[in-house]
């Protein structure tokens, strides 16, 4: 692969690589092992998990 | 213990195989419709958004998966790479029951009426086979309205007054708008523009027996939990199958046309789900496994009647791929614009589909589905962080307040972009595989930085207070999900594949029903035109054999 060396301790393939992983785990779903208790979704007030199609509904009982 | 012969065999249970299964079924002829993939159902994939059929980090959702498939890619370098299903220059299109109708967003487009004359309207372009289709906007409308009623399709076209004239409306009213979208339809009035919902193949209110839409946030890259989504899988291949005469044959991989000793197409030899190869006899074949795929079949299909594979004489079989160029901008808001209010694309302007200045055609530009996290990690204006706490900070603060207007721009067919099988790459049944080769037209940029422009313009005015575009159209190959164009209709069997009914030209008993036969793709997302050519296809086999033709 193209640009596959360590020469100056520094590959571009290898750092997307994990960075892509690394989102990918923090990001995905829980059940993959990363993202506990939806921590990356509550940081952007995502409500999860999901009711299906109802999470725009406040279900607590004070409306707030 | 072989298989009893049938009247037809229907290659692919997507969008416009379905549909035939379904026509010729309730016709009378016994039907055998096969499929690559399973039965799929929201359970297999939840609301994972790595293995969507959107974001296949883990693979593809809804087929087809990593194991048992690949193609070969030429890069513009003249060197070749083996790609997987779940890479985007595969050019996947989902192996289930339904196939891309499972998970689709499910936009319910007709084309327009100058998408069926290109060259009368715009002339002839360098470097294109750029071509009137063999029939007319009318002569598919009958067909449009069949799919927008069969399968079922929301939206109000008296809105829209650049859509193509309508016998009937739609048979459910319009989705409403989630706040994105309501800001967007106030800005797109107050530019001038004739901002309408975007017609959609999902239940507004209940339908066929199945219920309403529930507003997800996930929907565009999955199958639906309450069946809202309308698609072949939950309308005509059951009507088909209850009929008692379609037997559809799941997980079952044709590999090759027969074709007998006198020359004459017989059936089909497949894979069935123990891998066993078998075959299947039929008075006719009806192949709809995607620009793609179909053509890949044809080409595999080679004897001594056709050497160079199935109607390829001319060598247009696999020629004229495209997709779309989807182009477009991005808007930053001050205010959260996210209400969770799903699925999102719901609002559309027509403005920009032709007859505009110096370009090719146009697109549809639309607001777009609610982006999942993970999607949404790529979502940066230029220049900004890719990684690290800056770009942590940019999803934190900006997830909710994000809007895009995007668009499908028509691109200029071009006869070097083609599906070939390759010489030595296999799949692991051992037929050769698909190899992709070409670039888009080098005149598509123009139109999507056109469109992008208008996009930006649109968020502007919706009040977005930092845009960018994301301008389509580059060099790379297009194809993705709404491949098209392989196997062209037309009159002259020199430059086309088929006749204007789908039937491959010298060969009486074997047609095409899929996207493979567009002649161009429009400004459009094409899944209801490839239903309305399954519709007509369907529909004139039904018709012929009513009147006594056994295609011989």
């Amino acid at each position: 692969m193209e640009g596959l060396q360590w020469g100056n301790g520094f590959d571009r393939h290898f750092f997307h690589l994990i960075r892509d992983h690394s989102m990918q785990g923090f990001y995905g779903s829980p059940r993959h092992g990363g993202n506990r208790n939806n921590v990356s979704y509550k940081m952007m007030k995502l409500d999860y998990p999901v009711i299906i199609g109802q999470n725009r509904y406040n279900l607590k009982s004070d409306g707030k | 213990m072989g298989n009893k012969h049938v009247n037809a065999i229907v290659v692919g249970a997507g969008a416009g195989g379905g549909i035939v299964a379904k026509e010729l079924s309730l016709t009378g002829l016994s039907v055998v419709l096969f499929e690559r993939g399973g039965w799929a159902t929201y359970d297999d994939t939840d609301t994972d958004e790595l293995r969507s059929q959107r974001t296949t980090v883990l693979g593809n959702g809804y087929g087809p998966d990593d194991l048992h498939y690949k193609r070969v890619v030429v890069n513009n370098d003249g060197s070749t790479t083996i790609v997987l299903p779940s890479e985007g220059s595969y050019n996947n299109i989902a192996a289930c029951v339904g196939s891309g109708t499972v998970s689709y967003g499910a936009m319910a487009w007709r084309f327009m009426q100058e998408d069926f004359k290109l060259k009368t309207t715009y002339g002839s372009i360098e470097g294109s086979t750029l071509e009137d289709w063999p029939l007319t906007y009318e002569d598919l409308e009958s067909c449009y309205e069949k799919a927008e009623w069969e399968i079922g399709v929301a939206g109000d076209a008296t809105q829209n007054p650049f859509g193509a004239p309508r016998k009937k409306p739609y048979p459910m009213p319009p989705f409403s708008h989630n706040r994105e979208a309501k800001l967007m339809v106030d800005a797109a009035k107050r530019l001038g523009y004739h901002p309408f919902p975007i017609p959609m193949l999902r239940n507004s209110i209940p339908y066929h027996g199945r219920p309403a839409c529930i507003r997800m946030r996930t929907c565009c890259g999955f199958a639906c939990p309450v069946n809202a989504k309308c698609g072949t899988h939950n309308t005509v291949i059951p009507i088909a199958i209850g009929s008692g005469n379609c037997e559809l044959r799941i997980n079952s991989v044709v590999s090759e046309i027969l074709v007998n000793d006198q020359g004459k197409i017989t059936g089909v030899t497949y894979f069935d789900e123990k891998n066993n190869k078998q075959n299947q006899t039929a008075d006719l074949v009806v192949i709809s496994a995607s620009a793609t795929e179909t053509a890949r079949l044809l080409l595999n299909s080679k004897s001594k009647f056709f050497p160079k594979g199935i109607g390829n004489e001319n060598d247009w079989v696999g020629r004229n791929l495209q997709g779309h160029a989807y182009t477009g901008a991005y808007g930053i808001f001050e205010e959260e614009v996210y209400d969770d209010f799903g699925p999102g694309a719901s609002v559309a302007i027509s403005d920009f589909n032709h007859h505009n200045p110096g370009i090719m055609g146009g697109g549809v530009l639309c607001n777009e589905f609610i982006r999942m996290p993970y999607l949404f990690t790529g979502v940066r204006p230029p220049g900004a962080a890719r990684w690290g706490k800056e770009h942590k900070t940019f999803q934190r603060l900006n997830f909710k307040r994000v809007a895009q207007a995007v668009g499908p721009y028509q691109e200029i067919p071009k006869f070097e972009s083609r599906v070939e099988v390759d010489p030595t790459v296999k799949d692991f049944r051992g037929i050769p595989v698909v190899r992709l080769s070409g670039s888009r037209h080098e005149k598509d940029i123009e139109g999507c930085r056109f469109m992008s422009e208008k996009a930006e313009l649109w968020l502007k005015e919706a009040g977005a207070v930092h845009t960018w575009q994301s301008v389509g159209g580059g060099k790379g190959l297009s194809g993705g999900q709404h491949q098209a164009g392989t196997c062209r209709m037309g009159n002259d069997p020199q430059t086309s594949v088929t006749d204007k009914y789908g039937r491959i030209h010298a060969v009486p008993n074997l047609f095409v029903a899929d996207g493979s036969l567009n002649v161009n793709n429009g400004g459009f997302n094409p899944v209801l035109t490839i239903m309305a050519l399954g519709f007509r296809v369907g529909g004139y086999i039904a018709g012929e054999w009513l009147k006594g033709n056994r295609f011989k």
